[in-house]
């Protein structure tokens, strides 16, 4: 797993309009043209920031992307989240 | 000559003005007279210029560039982020300070980063919208360290950064007096699991150093420390230690306390008199 591509992807999400708008419309396609594993593409999508915490990334950018993309925009969701295990699993990306 | 005729502790908490409505009114008072109080001590001490040290949040700066200690030189505006009863606009710089600032820690050792232009965020935005922006005419330096995101600034480092700023304004040939704002914390655990809680006896021990002008023991905390009994806000600890260093010997009083788990931070105010 790459912490700085995919911080580097979150901080885009996060704070790039143009960026957040490609997500919106098409995350797939965007994330596709990015240098990531399935297993990352995964937890981007499916908005597993717990996975991604446990995985190094700034819980900062976690919350602001999900404040940003997830949908409820809402803070208590995002800390739900963040106490449930990880969607992502290493096994199911082999 | 220019000195530090005082200093200032506040939080910057953004959920205090985007989520107002989940505190009680009598909560939100007593933040708000804290800033106002602030506001009438800055024109008090009769400021010319005011100092605010704050912290990135991963918005300003991102994973392409992380400086440990920047300073803006010419211009500022701000909020940054959608802060309801703040407005977006212009922040008129002290760019003589600032430029003087530069050259004197760039001459001891400090190698700044720099922003000749930046758009700052709610830890800069806040303290100058309710506390310096009332007072007219009085000029402010943003400054800001790594206290948010790692790789974070060390603990001493912002000490000697608050000392080197001390000695900078001190030797300054221009009869100006500037007080100095750390922005940030207390405890707050911020977009970590356990967000929303408050740590009280924590925030009180700090308070406790801050009014005793115990500057050790404060520049003394360990990060696991900080993390365990304050979250990950409570590195922003360093603004506070930076700021008193900027003060020197100084008494803290403090102001107000509001352990506010509705705005996830333990909300400290205080004014550090200089002795």
């Amino acid at each position: 797993m790459s912490t700085g591509r995919l911080e580097k992807l979150l901080y885009d999400l996060a704070i790039d309009r143009g960026t957040k708008e490609r997500f919106r419309s098409d995350p797939a396609a965007l994330l596709a043209r990015l240098h990531l594993t399935g297993m990352e593409r995964d937890m981007v999508l499916r908005f597993d920031v717990r996975g991604l915490a446990d995985r190094g990334i700034n819980v900062m950018l976690l919350m602001g992307y999900w404040m940003e993309l997830e949908g409820s925009r809402d803070l208590r969701g995002y800390v739900a989240r963040m106490n449930q295990p990880a969607l992502c699993r290493e096994a199911s990306h082999g | 000559m220019a000195e530090i005729v005082g200093g200032f502790l506040l939080p910057h908490d953004p959920l205090i003005f985007q989520q107002a409505e989940r505190a009680d009114e009598a909560r939100r008072n007593r933040v708000r007279a804290a800033y106002r109080r602030i506001a009438e001590r800055v024109g008090a001490l009769r400021a010319d210029s005011a100092i605010v040290i704050g912290s990135d949040h991963y918005m300003l700066f991102g994973p392409t560039c992380l400086p440990q200690m920047l300073i803006v030189l010419d211009e500022a505006q701000g909020p940054l982020e959608r802060l309801p009863g703040i407005e977006r606009g212009e922040i008129a710089v002290d760019t003589e300070l600032a430029a003087w600032l530069h050259t004197r820690g760039r001459d001891a050792g400090f190698d700044w980063a720099v922003a000749k232009t930046l758009t700052v965020d709610h830890a800069i935005a806040i303290p100058h919208a309710l506390c310096i922006a009332p007072n007219r005419d009085v000029l402010t330096v943003p400054i800001y360290i790594a206290s948010g995101v790692e790789p974070m600034i060390r603990m001493s480092r912002a000490r000697q950064l608050g000392a080197m700023i001390r000695d900078a304004v001190r030797s300054w040939p221009v009869d100006r007096r500037v007080v100095v704002f750390g922005s940030g914390g207390m405890s707050h655990w911020v977009g970590m699991a356990e967000m929303g809680r408050v740590g009280e006896d924590f925030d009180l021990e700090v308070l406790r150093h801050v009014a005793a002008g115990d500057l050790d023991t404060l520049a003394a905390y360990q990060d696991d420390a900080l993390l365990a009994r304050g979250g990950n806000g409570a590195f922003e600890l360093r603004n506070f230690v930076c700021a008193m260093a900027a003060v020197g010997s100084c008494a803290g009083k403090v102001i107000a306390y509001e352990p506010a788990p509705e705005w996830i931070t333990g909300l400290g105010f205080a004014e550090l008199e200089v002795r």
